[in-house]
């Protein structure tokens, strides 16, 4: 074997070689040609209208809209193109949360741009672009999360309708007896677990003096895990996965289950396929924790990310900024075949566009609530949470956990103490200061 | 061997390999073949009667058995969503499929060819090359390729689909496989002895010879190259360049975020895409009579 | 078509060719060879260029380690840190976790597939031959369907709530959840041979086709029964392709991932994010983003299944034909 297979790996290695060689020569940048700014957005949701409004209203920046396949799809193409450091868009539809992406260095920062225009945003809305005070992304807000509850099985039993999260505790032990379920908690979510506590007002990850404080025990998370703590135990809630869509519909329509924490871009899904229940529902104030000062909801919002790279990013946050704030933006959005608008969870008042939102079938004679119902929903919104640079590791090894808790394998508190434990080892293990 | 092969033709055509089986064991083969057809078909049913109903319907009635018939306007509105989407990713598909797949026979069948027929200096080599890049975990090589067509400027061009399929390390083994079982080598001594050269020789006999081998190879080829997503996914942006698969994955996974379902239109755009493939099987049956041969690793 | 193929005699030049002497025939031998050789370039420039680049770029990843520093949102440092990541791999106890539950598991399911595919051969070779390309078509409908058809018509299928297996099951007294943890590798097992058993097939059949059909005939004089052929002649002359099949199902069980991941869903308490190797490689590939650690994974996945299939044929080839 020596001789021969020596000789052929060192021709192999010389002709990758010569390969890559070739492709660096030819690798020279194109000067881009006078005229209005391009920018090309990447996003799975279809904007197309969006972006033909923007680009008939304006002349010195043209968006070009480049449909990604799904989310995964979406962040897999974002981090291929930054490595690869080449034809790098400038907008890109958000795929999970600033801090942990730009620890990734998939980011820039755009606080200059952002900052200026800060007035026209919801205020609750800012936190999620930041991180350290500053703009990584267009801020995007959040959907207002309210509660859904089929009110004629609420009736049915004698139930009354909860107002707060032992409420639907007490709720669920009486609806039990009848073979009906309070809520659903997905296996594979345990983004229950996490409004809960951004409802709270509490956080996980904190910062002290340039290092991590990790906290997965603090007074808002174990209130948060108590709640889920007795609904699991008392076997009131329902294990039901998204992924089999038809099971989950066959169970919200047959009546099997009865609440949902929900949001206005789920509803037009269910006018769609409810039959049996349609016009049974009714939109509800989402429950509080009892003795809570303040009504809240979770409002942990989002960014529109601008990518590390992008060489126009004065333009992007323009043409952001634009999509996001502007009513022109939000009414281009407008879909035919659901009768909504994208929620502008990002705007000051979001109540021009709430009537849109609610289908026209889903909520009977109860529709009439709902704007009531929303509208409090986005004007209480609370956000103190804080996303630490590892969080997307820590979010797969956090829907192990859950998945872990809601089958009683492990209770919700040590569910915490495994994520504390986790958490802390793996930034000490990436290098990152750590403050416990 | 020219006796043989005269004497397997006169039985090949119609004649069973049991010369007068038993009721009872003709009784037990076709149960067994019953079962395993119901196997492989009855799970598509529900594709079939999925396809002919409204979104509603799906979620909400038996999923066996049919409900109000919508095929009609679903395969309607399947052709004319989104501007006739659909129609661009099957052109695509087909596009990169064919291409890819003639590209990959004639260089993997050429490369088979030799490594059966030939022996040369680091033959072994390159067996062993083939033979390892069958354990690589495409996972490795995600990121890398990435950088690597980026590089070759072949990135969100149709040619990073094309291209990478031509170099196919199973296609060539199974070439190989095929030649050596295929083409006597006493042949193509004859038709060195009659003056030919080597590349004339394997046009005139070994590639002839292999006609089945090649349209196996081409045929597996093609199905992997129609049935690929995540190529596509990786390397292609912008929905008027993508294939089929790709297409019907991201209609399937709109309902994950937002409003809208196209569950029932991926149906019957699953059902559609399979018909390209099944008349290509279909039609390429005569050259595939013996189906596929393969022996041992060497 | 032979199957049991010997090493072919390979272009010797004949000895009588005219003005023949020794080092003619061996120049003449070396340019018959070469060009030989010369079909093999355009597959190997690409094979060199679309797998050997990458392969190298990966392995080059795979020593070294990066580290963050302060919050974490800066620049990563790259350092050199040369077997760190394998060793680190090495006593990894959720990979090789993951990859014993994978092997235990191929153990059980790739022979249970092959014994079937041999059988489904069998069957379709002892009808007439225009019946069994008809029924071999539609057998390979689940090859043909791509994986997202196959997803979508399972999910189904197995759904508790609404498909029609668990009542049907029920009928018998079986109350079988297919997404349960007790029987989420029979849902995964059937998931594989459902979309694997056709190609298998199809494999085998060609085998058979190949046996030459005399032998049978001298078997019937001697009076031996269709079973007694089948087993004695039949099967001895497919094994090499089953041998084929087999360390093909073992690459692709122990690299494992789209139907486990489905599953994800499902029992999520049994599926965790490190089930199998390769879901594992992802996990810290993408999710935990240490892509140089995933490489070395990768790297020391692949050499196991190469290990594992170099034994597995190796053993089976030992033994008499």
């Amino acid at each position: 074997m020596p001789r021969n297979s020596r000789r052929a790996v060192l021709a192999g290695l010389a002709l990758c070689l010569a390969a890559t060689a070739v492709a660096c020569s030819n690798d020279t940048g194109k000067k881009s040609a006078a005229g209005p700014v391009e920018i090309d957005y990447w996003g799975w949701t279809d904007i197309q209208p969006v972006v033909d409004k923007f680009n008939a209203t304006h002349t010195d920046i043209k968006v070009k809209f480049v449909k990604q396949a799904d989310l995964p799809g979406t962040a897999t193409a974002l981090r291929n193109t930054v490595a690869a450091g080449s034809a790098i868009p400038c907008l890109a539809q958000n795929f999970g949360d600033v801090p942990a992406l730009l620890s990734e260095g998939l980011l820039t920062d755009v606080t200059d741009y952002v900052k200026p225009a800060e007035s026209k945003f919801n205020a609750t809305a800012l936190s999620g672009a930041k991180v350290q005070g500053k703009y990584y992304g267009i801020p995007l807000g959040t959907g207002p999360t309210f509660m859904m509850i089929n009110r004629a099985a609420y009736d049915k039993y004698g139930v009354p309708v909860p107002k707060t999260w032992d409420d639907v505790i007490a709720a669920g032990k009486a609806l039990k007896p009848h073979g009906v379920q309070v809520m659903n908690l997905a296996g594979e979510d345990p983004s229950t677990l996490v409004n809960l506590i951004v409802q709270a007002g509490g956080s996980w990850y904190s910062v002290q003096n340039d290092a991590w404080k990790v906290d997965f025990l603090s007074p808002e998370s174990v209130a948060a895990a108590n709640i889920l703590q007795q609904l699991v135990d008392n076997g009131l809630v329902a294990n039901q996965t998204y992924q089999d869509r038809p099971a989950l519909i066959a169970y919200f329509d047959q009546g099997k289950m009865v609440s949902l924490p929900t949001s206005t871009w789920q509803l037009t899904n269910y006018e769609l396929h409810f039959k049996k229940t349609i016009g049974d529902w009714e939109p509800i104030d989402l429950p509080q924790f009892a003795g809570a000062t303040k009504f809240a909801t979770p409002a942990h919002g989002n960014a529109l990310l601008v990518p590390k790279g992008c060489p126009h990013p004065k333009e992007a946050s323009e043409v952001g900024i634009w999509m996001n704030t502007t009513k022109d933006g939000i009414d281009a959005t407008f879909d035919k075949t659901t009768g909504a608008y994208a929620w502008p969870g990002a705007m000051p008042d979001p109540s021009p566009w709430i009537d849109a939102a609610v289908p026209r079938k889903l909520f009977g004679s109860h529709r009439s609530e709902a704007e009531a119902v929303i509208n409090k929903a986005s004007a209480s919104g609370v956000d103190n949470w804080l996303v630490g640079p590892n969080y997307t590791g820590v979010f797969k090894e956090l829907q192990d956990q859950w998945a872990q808790a809601v089958t009683k394998k492990i209770t919700f508190h040590q569910l915490l103490e495994n994520m504390q434990k986790f958490t802390v080892d793996d930034l000490k293990a990436k290098g990152i200061n750590v403050a416990n | 061997m020219t006796t043989t092969a005269a004497r397997r033709r006169r039985y090949d055509d119609d004649l069973p390999a049991g010369h007068h089986p038993s009721k009872v064991s003709r009784i037990l083969v076709w149960t067994g073949l019953v079962f395993f057809l119901v196997y492989s078909i009855a799970p598509v049913w529900f594709l079939i009667v999925s396809a002919t109903k409204d979104q509603r319907d799906l979620y909400t009635t038996n999923g066996l058995w049919f409900a109000d018939f919508h095929l009609l306007d679903n395969t309607r509105d399947l052709f004319t969503y989104h501007d006739s989407i659909f129609l661009r990713w099957m052109a695509n598909t087909l596009l990169y499929g064919v291409a890819g797949t003639v590209g990959m026979t004639v260089v993997c069948v050429a490369c088979g060819y030799a490594l059966a027929m030939y022996r040369f200096r680091g033959r072994g080599v390159l067996m062993g090359c083939i033979i390892a890049s069958f354990l690589i975990p495409g996972a490795l090589l995600t990121i890398p390729s990435f950088l690597l067509y980026s590089r070759l400027h072949m990135v969100d061009t149709p040619w990073a689909i094309i291209v990478p399929h031509f170099f196919s390390a199973f296609s060539v083994y199974l070439a190989k496989v095929y030649a050596e079982g295929a083409v006597p080598p006493e042949l193509l001594e004859a038709a060195r002895v009659d003056g030919a050269g080597e590349y004339r020789a394997f046009f005139t006999i070994g590639a002839r010879l292999m006609t089945t081998g090649s349209a196996t190879v081409f045929l597996l080829g093609f199905v992997g190259s129609w049935n690929s997503f995540f190529g596509p996914l990786v390397f292609l942006r912008g929905e008027q360049k993508w294939t089929v698969m790709l297409g019907l994955y991201s209609w399937l996974n709109i309902k994950v975020d937002q409003s809208v379902d196209l569950t029932g239109l991926v149906i019957v755009g699953a059902i559609v895409s399979l018909v390209p493939i099944v008349a290509l099987m279909l039609s390429m049956q005569r050259y595939w009579r013996s189906g596929i041969t393969l022996g041992s690793l060497k | 078509m032979s199957l049991d193929l010997k090493p072919k005699p390979l272009t010797t030049p004949p000895a009588d060719r005219a003005g023949d002497t020794r080092s003619s025939g061996t120049r003449w031998r070396r340019t018959v060879a070469l060009k030989g050789a010369s079909f093999t370039v355009p597959f190997f420039a690409g094979f060199v260029v679309f797998t050997v680049v990458p392969v190298i770029m990966a392995l080059s990843k795979s020593l070294y380690t990066a580290k963050s520093s302060g919050l974490g949102f800066g620049d990563k440092t790259v350092s050199f840190s040369g077997f760190e990541n394998f060793d680190r791999a090495l006593h990894d106890g959720k990979f090789w976790g993951s990859l014993w539950r994978v092997a235990l598991f191929a153990i059980v399911i790739i022979p249970l597939i092959q014994v079937i595919s041999l059988g489904l051969a069998l069957l379709l070779d002892s009808v007439r031959r225009r019946v069994a390309g008809k029924l071999r078509i539609a057998m390979l409908v689940p090859y043909m369907s791509p994986g997202i058809v196959a997803t979508l018509i399972w999910i189904y299928l197995y759904s508790p709530a609404v498909g029609p297996l668990t009542p049907f099951f029920k009928l018998f007294g079986i109350n079988a959840n297919f997404y349960s943890s007790q029987l989420i590798w029979v849902s995964v097992g059937n998931l594989m041979a459902w979309g694997s058993i056709g190609f298998n097939m199809l494999i085998v059949y060609g085998a058979l086709q190949a046996v030459p059909r005399d032998i049978f005939d001298s078997a019937r004089v001697d009076g031996a029964s269709e079973w007694r052929i089948a087993w004695s002649i039949k099967v001895p002359y497919v094994r090499r392709s089953l041998v084929l099949v087999s360390v093909l199902g073992i690459i692709g069980t122990l690299q494992i991932f789209s139907e486990p991941l489905l599953f994800r869903s499902m029992t999520p308490e049994t599926v965790t994010k490190d089930f199998t190797p390769i879901m594992t490689i992802y996990n810290q590939a993408f999710a935990v983003g240490d892509f140089n650690y995933a490489a070395a994974l990768s790297i020391v996945l692949a050499l196991v299944v190469g290990l594992i299939s170099a034994i597995f044929y190796k053993l089976t080839n030992k033994a008499p034909a």
